[in-house]
Parts: structure tokens; sequence; C-alpha cells
């Protein structure tokens, strides 16, 4: 496939180099992004660019049978919203978006599609529209995976300095710092501001199964937790190299998995016949 | 104003509702589903449960909580492939959740909780929280599954070689305490494990793969766990702790911030200099 480019992304391809690509694609990736505050330490597409990118290496090592197409930019980020910039989708705004974006690929001729995601808030959404799609398009497969659920424990206590990290913390600093370091703001880097009582009641009702509607400034004034100031490149890079080959795994282990094991856990097509009759 | 002589709103009166006003801290929303629970349990199992839970609590920390009728239908597209399932769409569940939160509001209530009673219910849930929770001009709104709290050391003396999970030995275990005729002892059974599907999906769930998958695939069945092994003991003791917790949860909710207020959607962060 050497007329081909690598990594295949969708949005930098010609029609006739997605054709050729076509028939040897097996699973489709969609990032999936946000736009949200990340304190005074890196940029509002923080998610999205650590996401896509690491899509892209996937596609690049998997060559050429991933294709990644277009980022979803926005996702559910109603609990960043007290900081300026900002920006959430409605939950069917969502599904709508991601179900036309994978109508429009079926439509092309690609069934297989895994989810790729950097930001918390969107798993709930995620998993809804995994839980209620399948129904309406015949798709052959929809899946997902959050990336940073693939980090390292001891890796992340050993880079984790803080009581507190997961948002704008010295861990994703450094891990962007290692992908895009053109997204960190190097002279404005600040350890969260955090509300002692806040972080208190958020561990609490987390650990119990418990959500509630709530402003990220509840716990942190600055929008920020852990302590951004201790990130460094190399730190990233040792993470980042750990769910790449976790990475690596999972997407070998899931084009090698049976098809008709496959199509038997697919959610049932039940609308479709309805949309027909 | 007459004083109210139960707390689940379905069966109060109008001037009741009014006075309950004065002293509700918290209005409790329960949903389950109408699913296929083996051949064990009724369809109803999931928002039965919620419902009678929700009226219990109402009860037992009376005058704190007004409990609404449950919603009977919830996210089961994963059990349609047997007989009787009925699922809404996402969009519908929001809209309707929507619905009923605003009604309440008008009438003077601010604060609210979905008690769920249906695991598949609980993307939908954590995402109204988020939506609805953000937009609305109320004050609070949270969301939990009951069987997530409380003190599960009775139920896991009797677990036996399957895990449970979907008409199992817990939620038997539950009817038996809230609501027996859902229990069809004649046909009570171990549920139902396929290994192959299973030994597919584990690679894949170790390496935190999310893949909802129809549930036939691997429970042909229906059912999980040993709903056999359910007692009204087990279910009473699940049930009561699990709102001992809730009454503690309520406690220190009082005292989180922006319980009263300013709604979610109204808060602006700005720089401090």
């Amino acid at each position: 496939m050497a007329d081909l480019p690598s990594p295949l992304r969708l949005t930098h391809m010609t029609w006739p180099e997605v054709e050729r690509a076509r028939d040897g694609v097996e699973l489709v990736l969609i990032p999936v992004g946000s736009i949200e505050q990340h304190g005074p330490n890196t940029s509002l597409d923080t998610d999205l660019v650590i996401c896509e990118d690491l899509s892209l290496r996937l596609a690049e090592r998997f060559h050429p049978r991933l294709l990644v197409a277009p980022t979803m930019p926005y996702g559910m980020s109603t609990y960043h919203m007290g900081f300026p910039g900002s920006i959430t989708l409605r939950p069917q705004t969502f599904l709508h978006v991601l179900e036309d974006q994978l109508a429009s690929l079926l439509h092309h001729g690609f069934t297989r599609f895994l989810l790729t995601n950097w930001h918390s808030g969107n798993t709930s959404i995620m998993n809804l529209s995994m839980q209620t799609l399948p129904t309406r398009l015949p798709l052959d497969f929809l899946a997902a995976i959050s990336l940073y659920d693939l980090e390292d424990e001891d890796l992340e206590d050993e880079i984790v300095k803080s009581p507190t990290s997961g948002h704008a913390c010295e861990l994703e600093t450094a891990e962007l710092m290692a992908l895009r370091p053109d997204r960190v703001k190097y002279d404005s880097l600040a350890p969260g501001d955090l509300s002692p009582r806040g972080s208190r009641l958020r561990q609490r009702f987390w650990r119990r199964s418990i959500r509630r509607n709530h402003d990220f400034s509840d716990f942190s004034a600055n929008g920020a937790v852990g302590n951004a100031t201790l990130a460094t490149a190399e730190d990233g890079w040792r993470m980042i190299r750990i769910i790449e080959e976790r990475a690596d795994k999972l997407i070998t282990t899931l084009l090698d998995s049976p098809d008709d094991l496959l199509a038997r856990g697919r959610i049932p097509g039940w609308r479709h016949a309805l949309h027909n009759r | 104003m007459s004083e109210p002589v139960s707390f689940a709103l379905h069966k109060m009166s109008w001037p009741e509702v009014a006075k309950a006003a004065e002293t509700v801290e918290l209005v409790l929303i329960p949903i389950g589903s109408t699913e296929q629970h083996g051949p064990n349990l009724g369809l109803g199992q999931d928002h039965v449960i919620a419902n009678a839970y929700c009226e219990r609590a109402a009860e037992r920390l009376a005058p704190r909580l007004l409990a609404l009728p449950a919603i009977p239908w919830g996210i089961s597209d994963h059990h349609m492939n047997f007989p009787g399932t009925m699922t809404l769409r996402p969009e519908t569940f929001l809209e309707l959740l929507e619905d009923i939160i605003v009604s309440m509001r008008h009438h003077g209530f601010r604060r609210f909780l979905i008690v769920n009673g249906h695991g598949g219910n609980r993307a939908l849930m954590s995402v109204a929280v988020q939506d609805i929770g953000f937009r609305l001009d109320i004050d609070f709104l949270g969301c939990v599954g009951h069987y997530t709290l409380g003190d599960d050391s009775k139920l896991k003396a009797i677990a036996g070689e399957i895990p449970g999970g979907h008409a199992c030995e817990m939620e038997s275990s539950h009817d038996y305490y809230l609501a027996p005729d859902l229990i069809r002892e004649e046909t009570l059974s171990l549920g139902t494990v396929d290994k192959t599907f299973m030994a597919m999906l584990e690679p894949l769930t170790d390496l935190e793969l999310e893949w909802p998958n129809a549930f036939n695939a691997h429970a042909p069945s229906g059912a999980l766990g040993d709903a056999r092994k359910g007692t009204r003991e087990v279910g009473e003791s699940l049930i009561e702790s699990s709102i001992d917790e809730l009454a503690e949860i309520l406690n220190h909710l009082r005292h989180s911030p922006r319980w009263n207020g300013p709604p979610h959607g109204q808060v602006h962060v700005t720089r401090k200099d």
C-alpha cells in the first residue's frame, strides 16, 4: 500500500485514496475530544489533541488496517462551564453528530468502529451511544477506549507528587509536553488552587458511585488539580510509551477476535426493521 | 393544611404536597426498566423495586424526602432479543426526566436525586445529571444506584459460583422483601454463562475496552447468579442498610457546595489578581 498516505487520516486524504484504502481498513478510529479549560496550564483543546495524536500514531503503526475519522471536537464538559472558553454539547447533540458520522462512514462501506477518548466527562455519553446507536445503524462493531485507562498505576504514583491529580495536573501536562509542547503554557504553569472541603466531598461521592451536578470551581479555583509545575516531557514520554504498548495489544487482540463472536455480542439492530417497514 | 400521611407523591393530595414543600429537602426520582429477568422474575423488576425503595426511604426519613412515581422504562437495548423487553431512546428518556423535574420545580422543589435500579441506565443518568443539572434552574441534581449503597455482607454470604448482577440472588432477595409477586418460584433457576463468549471478551475488557453487548451472548437464559438462593432476610438487610447510607449521604449533602444555590449554570469564575 505504498500509494496510500500513512497514517490513514480521512480529513487529509482524497476520495480516490479513501476508495483504495477501503478494503484494507479493518477498524475506523473516531477520536472524541473536548474543548474545556485546563487551568492556566494548557490549552482548551488539550484532550482533543492528545486523543487525536495517539489515534494517528496508532493508525501509523497498524497501517493500512486503521483509518482515523474526523475528531469529534466537542464533548460533554458542563462542569467546566464556570471557566471562560469551555464549550459543551447537550447529550442529544452528541448522539446525533456521532450517529451522522457513523451513518456517513457506513454509506462508504466501513462497518467497525472504535471511539478513542481522553476526557472522563465523555465516558457516559459514549457508553450511552454504544448502547443505543447499534439499534439504529447496521454497525458490525462499536466500542470505545478511554486511553488514560491504559496508564500504568505504578508509574503514575511515581510521577504524581500531589495528593490529587487527573486534570491539568503534573501527569496530563507532562503527556502534553511530550506530544504537543506548543499547547503548554510554560510561563503560567501553576498548581491547583484547591478547596479542601470540596475535594473531600468529591472523593467521598465518587467512591460511592454517586454523581451530582457540580462545577469544577467547587474544587479548584484555577481549574487545575495536582501540580503542573512538576511536569517534564520525559515523564510524559515514559507514560505515553506504556499507553501505546497497551493500545497496540488491544488493537491486535481486537483485530484477531473471531468475527462470529463479535457478531453474537452485537446490540440487536431491532430498529432497522422499523425504519424499512 | 393537612399533614401528609405518605411522602409518595401519587398517594398524596395537592394540599399535602403544598405542605410537604416546606420540609422536603430532596425529591427522589426512581428509574428502572421493563426488561427480561430470565425465567426467574417479572419484567417490571427494576422499576418496581426502585419505586418501593424510594417509598420506603421517604417513609423512614419523613418529612425530608418526597418520592415520585417510578419511570417504568429505561435503556434496555441489550435485552431486546428477549420477548417483552421495552426500551426508550436516550432522547426520550432525557426529555422525560427534564419534564418531570421542571414540573416539580414549578411547585417549589429545587433538589432532585435520581434513584436507579437498573445497571443499563448508569450512562443515561450520569449524562442527565451533567446536562439537566447544568441547564435547568435547580440547586441540586444527583444520581445513585440504590443497590450500590449499604451493607452487602449477607448477600456475599449466599453468593454461588456464577457471579450475580441480573435476575440473581440479589434481585430475588429484593423481591422477597418488597415485591414477592414478581418471583416465579416454580421456574427459579441457576444463571447461565456462555464460556466461549466470555473467553473472547475477557482479554478485551482487561485492556479497558468498553463494549456494551447483547445480554443473550453471555447469559443465554437471561439470568446470572443464582436467584434460588435469595431470601427475605437478605433483601431486608440490603434495602434497609442502603437507606441508612442514603440518610447519611443526605446529611453530608446539606453541607456541600451550592446546596442552596446558586444553580450550576450560573457559576462564573473570574480571575483573581
